[in-house]
């Protein structure tokens, strides 16, 4: 009945439907504004991080601290005027329950040896940017062929060092040790540095480990002289006016012996006083018995036990103590040694049996060193300390995208001066040969005339064999950054243009093989909600852990304003699209029905049930909804997608399956309404109004 | 005729019985034509407001800007001349004509020295352009005599400031070793919570005696002075022959210095934000086409019912004219209204209902009444015998 009524008028059917389409497509463009918008919101969102990293505050009582009152069982202190100053364990649990923390960010530093590229230490570039803390560990890593010209035990600086050896050599050759260092003015005489448990015996009686006039072969650290800058009067010249230069040098025996007039290395007692010296690192960290580290690092944190770089420590007895050393160290049997005696040429030492392990391991392992990088991996580059204080930033290429990240996709980010120093470029492959994660933290200073600038520095340990996962993978070179030259950031890790920045997914063996116990605290960043830096630092001031956290946003908390414009207009938009529909929706029904009433009462007084009736007029609509809806929902996607797409980013291209779902729902509420009204109308009292 | 006279004379009143006898169809027009002027003023007032804020944000973003050499590295490793420091403040224009207005382009420059001292013994003198130039004095209180600002620390008076808890007096004598001389500062103010072994002093003070105030500085970093001028400012800072684009492929010629501008996230957000502007200014013709569309088929429909209502007036000698203006007057009516009702809803929401937002508003209406117009003109125009034969 109905449907030969819409037969018959085909063109008033045609009209409702368009009714209804056009409010459809008003709702859907509506609806995928603001999903459109929320899509923005998010990638505005994901251009921003907010990061939080611990500042190495003191949480120990200081002078100015008011009395204390208890000290709590987590370690927290709590004052007599009620402050309290939280321990590191209570900001770690505080964290837990903070709002607005997303995530806790631990990165992961290993070293891969990298074939076919040199190292860069860092006095490559320029020997005057040398700083011993970046070098340690890697580059650092030396064979020295020396001979002992002086033991001397207490030198008489101070009661603390009186049980002190202090070994002075003499250099024969640097066996192995990277180029950089092989710079003219180097000194005759080094000092040697070794653990002091190493030089009493078992008995715990006083026992240097070496006797003046004979020599050796030396595995260590080479530490050069330090640098520091100076002032100095320029004259004037054609070009420039005088003035003031600010100049670095390295503090060399001939620097002091220029101003003092002393030559230490010509001196054979002067270098018992206070000169500067290059250095030979042999110490070592100390293992137990059982497995566990004895020494820690500046952060009070286990010395990492990579095979052949430990000693092995026993304990003194009361009786053997005598000077309060605790322990006596010895090289593991099992280890390579840290020094060999030998005689005549160092050359022919290395051809024979004892030299054997020099040559092909110890050797091997030095060169590996030095040709390698160390290698971050991060799934937030812009987290890191060092880009948030805009220290290190993008010079070439792009950062890592969300996707690689999410993918572990082989692409990577190097320093501008690692590609320039080894002739890289954005899309070349760098080839890691990565390592077990070890590290330690070290503090080093940048000397800045007679202030010393301090900074901790995590450095990897030398690329030992058995630390090697086998895997070598290519990354792609996505990105270049700039770094400072001597990048010292006192709260976060400072990085150098030689670490390879990657994504964590991209190396699943090292983060298999990293031991969460040891990671650093300087690796962690903590990544907070964008705009709750405040809600995350009033929550920590409650809880006694104020200012214990720096923060960077890049920005947001600028950009807030407009990101709160786009969402009232994205909830704006959905609601008018919304209320169109609704609007657009009762017009149809009621002009939908209001065709159908007057045939639905003659059917009803021709006898036909109400339910018949009611199903009659459902059936009749349901096809012109089902147009209307369904063709709205496509012309609105059209017409948006159309738009957006000659004109917009790609970000806001028409999320079909939304529009269909939106459709299917518009089109259920629609008919769910329709089947209600279709009732009403088909139970209408018959005699209610009158006929004609 | 008198008859038909009556007739036309009660056509307000007829309408208003008939606005009343159709209370629901009649609320319908209304509220459609009232949500088409508040989409209206809503949409245009989401384009105003998403402007607006666009206009905070750029104002309100610092573009910070670092020195580097001209292939983008050693930040903190320049060893420059403070020439470079005085081209940023503007105070070089003489020297180079391209070098004019640069404090139009650049803001609050930072640069620092230090140097020790040979006089206070163990004490630095660090010369600042401002206070944020030195990030040890990051949380440090400043406390400035009256008459003194941080301004004054761009220029080269010789005053201090010094710590807490150093004994000074009015003035204090400084010594410096090369050059050797020992000018006398006045201390200016004092700094709590700061480094205990520095005296701050401004960044050109002269040594009292005449001598060059040139000297080399390691690092400077400055902010772009007007963010909503990025472009114009960096094309001011880098067509002067002194400020490069940092590029690896460079060649350092100790002359010129590159300027890495830390503006990537902040253009990337621009972008973002301005196609979402321009999606919401597209939006609002292809809104205004639809809003119209929903509007004239509403009227359409609604005054479609009352066809033979228009036929009967028509038998009883209404004229076509008069029964067009009835069907138009009562839509008009009922659209007036609901625009009015829409407007007020948009005006007490806070959106925007001046300029653009009327405009918008009166194109809807008019969409609306063009609905009401065709639907009234064919009601109008139609054969009475048809019209009468269409509900039957």
């Amino acid at each position: 009945m109905f449907h030969k009524q819409n037969a018959r008028q085909p063109w008033a059917a045609v009209l409702l439907a368009l009714l209804l389409a056009l409010a459809s497509a008003f709702s859907c463009i509506g609806l995928s504004g603001w999903a459109s918008f929320r899509r923005q919101l998010a990638a505005l969102d994901a251009q921003y991080t907010t990061v939080a990293y611990s500042g190495n505050n003191d949480i120990y009582a200081t002078i100015y601290d008011p009395p204390v009152k208890e000290y709590l069982e987590d370690g927290s202190i709590l004052f007599e005027d009620g402050t309290l100053r939280a321990s590191p364990q209570r900001v770690e649990r505080l964290i837990g329950n903070a709002p607005g923390v997303l995530r806790r960010d631990t990165n992961v530093l290993t070293a891969a040896h990298t074939p076919g590229l040199k190292g860069m230490s860092s006095g490559a570039v320029d020997p005057l940017a040398y700083v011993a803390a970046y070098d340690q560990g890697r580059y650092a890593q030396s064979v020295a062929a020396m001979r002992c010209v002086d033991v001397s035990q207490n030198p008489g600086f101070n009661a603390a060092w009186q049980e002190y050896y202090f070994f002075f050599f003499e250099w024969i050759d640097p066996v192995c040790r990277m180029d950089a260092y092989d710079l003219p003015e180097h000194s005759v005489i080094l000092q040697v540095v070794c653990n002091q448990r190493m030089c009493v015996d078992e008995d715990g009686n006083p026992c240097p480990p070496f006797e003046v006039g004979k020599t050796y072969l030396l595995r260590g650290n080479f530490v050069d002289f330090d640098t520091h800058y100076l002032h100095r009067m320029v004259e004037a010249t054609e070009t420039e006016p005088e003035h003031l230069e600010n100049y670095w040098i390295r503090n060399t025996q001939e620097f002091v012996q220029s101003i003092l007039g002393v030559d230490p290395s010509k001196n054979p007692s002067s270098h018992r006083t206070d000169f500067p010296w290059q250095q030979f690192d042999v110490f070592l960290p100390l293992k137990d018995t059982g497995a566990s580290s004895l020494s820690t690092d500046s952060l009070g944190r286990p010395y990492p036990l990579v095979p052949n770089f430990y000693l092995s420590g026993r304990g003194l007895s009361d009786k053997q103590n005598s000077l309060g050393l605790n322990w006596s160290a010895t090289v593991p049997e099992e280890s390579w040694p840290l020094y060999a005696e030998y005689e005549g040429d160092w050359r022919d030492f290395l051809e024979t049996e004892e030299g054997r392990v020099w040559r092909e391991e110890i050797i091997p392992c030095c060169e590996r060193s030095h040709d390698s990088v160390a290698v971050l991996l991060t799934d937030n580059i812009q987290g890191l300390s060092q880009f948030c204080k805009e220290e290190s930033a993008l010079l070439e290429g792009r950062y890592i995208t969300q996707e690689e990240y999410d993918a572990g996709a082989p692409v990577c980010m190097v320093g501008a001066d690692y590609a320039l120093y080894n002739g890289l470029k954005v899309g070349d492959t760098l080839t890691l040969d990565l390592y077990k994660p070890a590290y330690a933290t070290s503090r080093g200073y940048i000397r800045l005339l007679s202030t010393y600038t301090y900074f901790y520095y995590t450095h990897c340990m030398p690329l030992a064999e058995e630390n090697r996962l086998g895997t070598e993978r290519e990354y792609t070179i996505v990105g270049l950054y700039s770094t400072p030259t001597r990048p010292c950031d006192p709260d976060g890790h400072s990085f150098r243009g030689d670490t390879v920045l990657a994504p964590k997914g991209s190396a699943p063996e090292v983060l298999a093989a990293a031991e969460e116990d040891r990671v650093t605290p300087l690796l962690n960043t903590l990544v907070l909600k964008n705009g709750s830096i405040e809600e995350f630092e009033a929550y920590m001031a409650e809880n006694g852990a104020a200012n214990r956290f720096r923060y960077h946003d890049y920005g947001y908390s600028e950009m807030r304003s407009s990101v709160e414009a786009m969402e009232g207009s994205a909830l704006r938009l959905a609601a008018l699209g919304g209320a169109a529909f609704v609007a657009g929706g009762a017009v149809f029904l009621l002009a939908g029905f209001g065709r159908m009433l007057p045939a639905a009462r003659g059917l009803r007084l021709l006898g036909a049930g109400p339910r018949r009736v009611a199903g009659e007029m459902l059936c009749a609509l349901l096809p012109l909804m089902a147009a209307g809806v369904l063709a709205g929902g496509g012309l609105g996607g059209l017409l948006y997608g159309k738009v957006c797409e000659a004109v917009l980013s790609q970000s806001l291209a028409p999320d079909w399956p939304g529009l269909a779902a939106c459709a299917l729902i518009q089109l259920a509420a629609l008919g769910a309404v329709a089947a209600v009204w279709a009732a009403l109308a088909a139970r209408r009292g018959l005699m209610r109004r009158k006929p004609g | 005729m008198r008859e038909k006279k009556c007739v036309v004379g009660c056509l307000p009143l007829l309408a208003l019985r008939v606005l009343l006898r159709r209370p629901g169809a009649s609320l319908l027009l209304a509220a459609v034509a009232a949500l088409g002027v508040y989409a209206g003023c809503g949409l245009h007032s989401l384009v105003i407001q998403q402007q607006r804020s666009i206009e905070e944000t750029v104002r309100s973003t610092v573009i910070h800007c670092t020195l580097t050499d001209v292939r983008g590295m050693n930040a903190d490793n320049l060893s420059i001349s403070t020439a470079y420091v005085e081209m940023l403040l503007g105070r070089k224009a003489a020297r180079d004509p391209s070098l004019a207005d640069m404090d139009q382009a650049v803001a609050n420059v930072k640069a620092k020295v230090d140097w020790e001292l040979a006089r206070p013994f163990g004490m630095t003198l660090c010369r600042v352009l401002s206070f944020d130039s030195d990030a040890r004095l990051e949380g440090a209180e400043i406390r400035l005599d009256a008459g003194w600002s941080e301004e004054d620390f761009q220029w080269d008076d010789m005053v201090c400031l010094i710590p807490e808890d150093m004994d000074a007096g009015e003035y204090v004598d400084v010594m410096v070793s090369n050059p050797e001389a020992a000018p006398r500062l006045k201390v200016i103010g004092r700094v709590s919570g700061g480094p205990g072994d520095v005296i701050y002093c401004p960044f050109f003070m002269g040594w009292g005696d005449g001598s060059s105030h040139a000297f080399s500085i390691q690092s400077c970093t400055f902010d772009i002075r007007d963010t909503a001028r990025l472009e114009q400012c960096k094309e001011k800072l880098f067509s002067t022959p002194f400020f490069a684009e940092p590029s690896m492929n460079a060649v350092p010629d100790g002359f010129r210095v590159g300027v890495l501008v830390h503006d990537e996230v902040y253009l990337k957000s621009l972008e973002e934000l301005r196609s979402n502007l321009d999606m919401l200014g597209l939006l609002q013709p292809l809104l205004l086409v639809l809003i119209g569309g929903v509007s004239f088929f509403a009227g359409f429909l609604v005054n479609r019912r009352r066809a033979r209502e228009f036929a009967v007036m028509r038998c009883l000698g209404v004229r076509r004219r008069a029964v067009f203006g009835q069907a138009l007057g009562e839509q008009l009516a009922l659209g007036l209204t609901g625009g009015l009702a829409g407007l007020c809803a948009a005006q007490a929401t806070g959106l925007e209902v001046r300029s653009g937002g009327l405009a918008f508003s009166g194109a809807v209406m008019g969409m609306f009444l063009l609905g009401a117009a065709v639907c009234a003109g064919i009601a109008a125009g139609g054969s009475v015998m048809k019209l009468m034969k269409t509900e039957e």
